[in-house]
């Protein structure tokens, strides 16, 4: 899969929703949802090289492997969080977009907050 | 990449438009409204797949 493959597949599914939103909104808003996905999936075996690629560069430093998993972990929340809210922004539910978002920011504070008591008891070490 | 499921879903989207127009002008509304609404589950059960499909990767990606 190529980048023009997937441009040309992006502009192929932005014109057949186009004139579907005329007929039938519902179904253009679905059309929308898989053109997005089926992208994404597409996608899918580069971001894994990349990340494979870090972790081996994360393995090499001198921090802690789980941290990185942490990292991942935090980056694949972002990134369906950011799924879920332009697709209900895109079905024009604000609200509901907004509430998907903050559930996202929700589970990426319970997701960091090990890493802040960790940070924080070496502060007061430090200090005390 | 599936560009079949993307005409698919376009061309399930016209024939339900098509249909609802016709049935709405020979003014049998509650019919017209069930093919809409027929249209539009067969169409959430071909996406609900994909999206099943996109959210495992994703979980088996960033190991969620």
């Amino acid at each position: 899969m190529t980048v023009q493959e997937t441009t040309v597949f992006c502009i192929l599914g932005a014109v057949l929703c186009l004139v579907l939103k005329e007929y039938q909104k519902p179904q253009a808003i679905l059309l929308g949802i898989t053109v997005v996905v089926v992208v994404l999936l597409a996608v899918m075996p580069q971001v894994r090289s990349i990340k494979e690629t870090a972790s081996q560069l994360f393995a090499e430093s001198s921090l802690q492997p789980e941290w990185f998993a942490l990292i991942c972990k935090a980056i694949g929340i972002a990134w369906l969080t950011q799924l879920g809210t332009d697709l209900c922004k895109d079905c024009g539910e604000n609200a509901i977009a907004s509430a998907v978002e903050l559930c996202g920011k929700i589970f990426l504070a319970v997701l960091s907050l090990p890493l802040f008591v960790t940070l924080s008891q070496t502060v007061l070490g430090v200090i005390g | 990449m599936d560009v079949d499921l993307i005409f698919k879903i376009a061309g399930t989207g016209i024939i339900v438009a098509v249909l609802s127009i016709v049935l709405k002008k020979a003014e049998r509304d509650e019919q017209a409204m069930m093919t809409v609404l027929a249209g539009l589950i067969v169409v959430l059960m071909l996406v609900i797949d994909q999206i099943r499909e996109l959210f495992d990767t994703v979980k088996a990606v960033f190991g969620l």
